[in-house]
């Protein structure tokens, strides 16, 4: 909502914002980054990319970086975007609340014990 | 493997003029415009929107497919509730664009603040915002006798 600056992420669109925070990438990239990361568990489709992206335009949390050409297709896996500042600092709290929630996990023993380390 | 399209229940609304609601929609609600799907002709078949944290289909008034607006048909049976941080500057922004009151904004038994609006193209929304958490058992001992 235009009401709330930053909305709360879905996995998607914080696997998007994990990919772009080492620096900018086309979506092709950004999918690739998802598939391994996740060791192929999870995978975004385009549809997914395109919505998410979408999102993430529009909410301030991501940008096109210069490096797009303007008369490409209208198909996120070939745009680049890179992080805004808003969209560094949701990304921030939002690995700082996984990494209370996974601290809590091990202690619960939900974690192998070579993950307790 | 896990697919990360969204699943989960999404209004498809009927509209006369696509464009004009989409537009009201994110005056009001501040909707996002996600995807749009034409017919050669310019025809909107659908336009998906991001309102908040949920989805919203729009698709401009097709009679050859059943797809009826609420002019059409008389009003609407259906009360779209949309949570929002701040209900009364909500509410604000839709009548300014065109909304008309049904229910002014108030506090409710409930738990929420909260009011109804029917939106320019004849679709019916109740817009709150939390005030308290309430158990089930409180909403019930406040529950008023009759409405």
């Amino acid at each position: 909502m235009t009401v709330n600056p930053v909305p709360p992420l879905t996995p998607a669109a914080f696997q998007v914002l994990l990919a772009l925070a080492a620096g900018q990438a086309h979506g092709y990239a950004v999918m690739r980054f998802v598939e391994q990361v996740t060791a192929g568990t999870v995978r975004l489709g385009p549809g997914t990319l395109y919505r998410t992206i979408g999102r993430l335009l529009a909410d301030g949390l991501v940008e096109e970086a210069e490096e797009s050409d303007p008369a490409a297709p209208h198909d996120a896996r070939r745009r680049y975007y890179r992080l805004t500042p808003l969209g560094r600092q949701a990304a921030k709290a939002e690995a700082a609340l996984l990494q209370r929630m996974v601290a809590a996990a091990a202690q619960a023993g939900l974690l192998p014990p070579k993950e307790l380390t | 493997m896990t697919s990360q399209r969204p699943m989960g229940l999404t209004p498809h609304l009927f509209v006369r003029d696509a464009d004009g609601a989409v537009a009201f929609y994110r005056t009001a609600f501040g909707a996002a415009e996600l995807l749009r799907n034409s017919l050669p002709d310019g025809r909107v078949l659908f336009i998906e929107l991001a309102v908040g944290p949920a989805r919203l289909l729009v698709s401009e008034e097709t009679p050859s497919l059943g797809a009826l607006a609420p002019p059409t048909i008389g009003g609407s049976p259906v009360l779209l509730h949309v949570e929002v941080e701040d209900v009364d500057a909500v509410a604000r922004r839709a009548v300014d664009a065109g909304a008309a009151v049904e229910m002014p904004v108030q506090e409710m038994f409930w738990g929420e603040r909260y009011g109804v609006l029917r939106d320019p193209y004849g679709h019916r929304w109740a817009v709150s915002t939390a005030r308290e958490e309430l158990t089930p058992d409180d909403i019930a001992s406040r529950t008023p006798p009759d409405v």
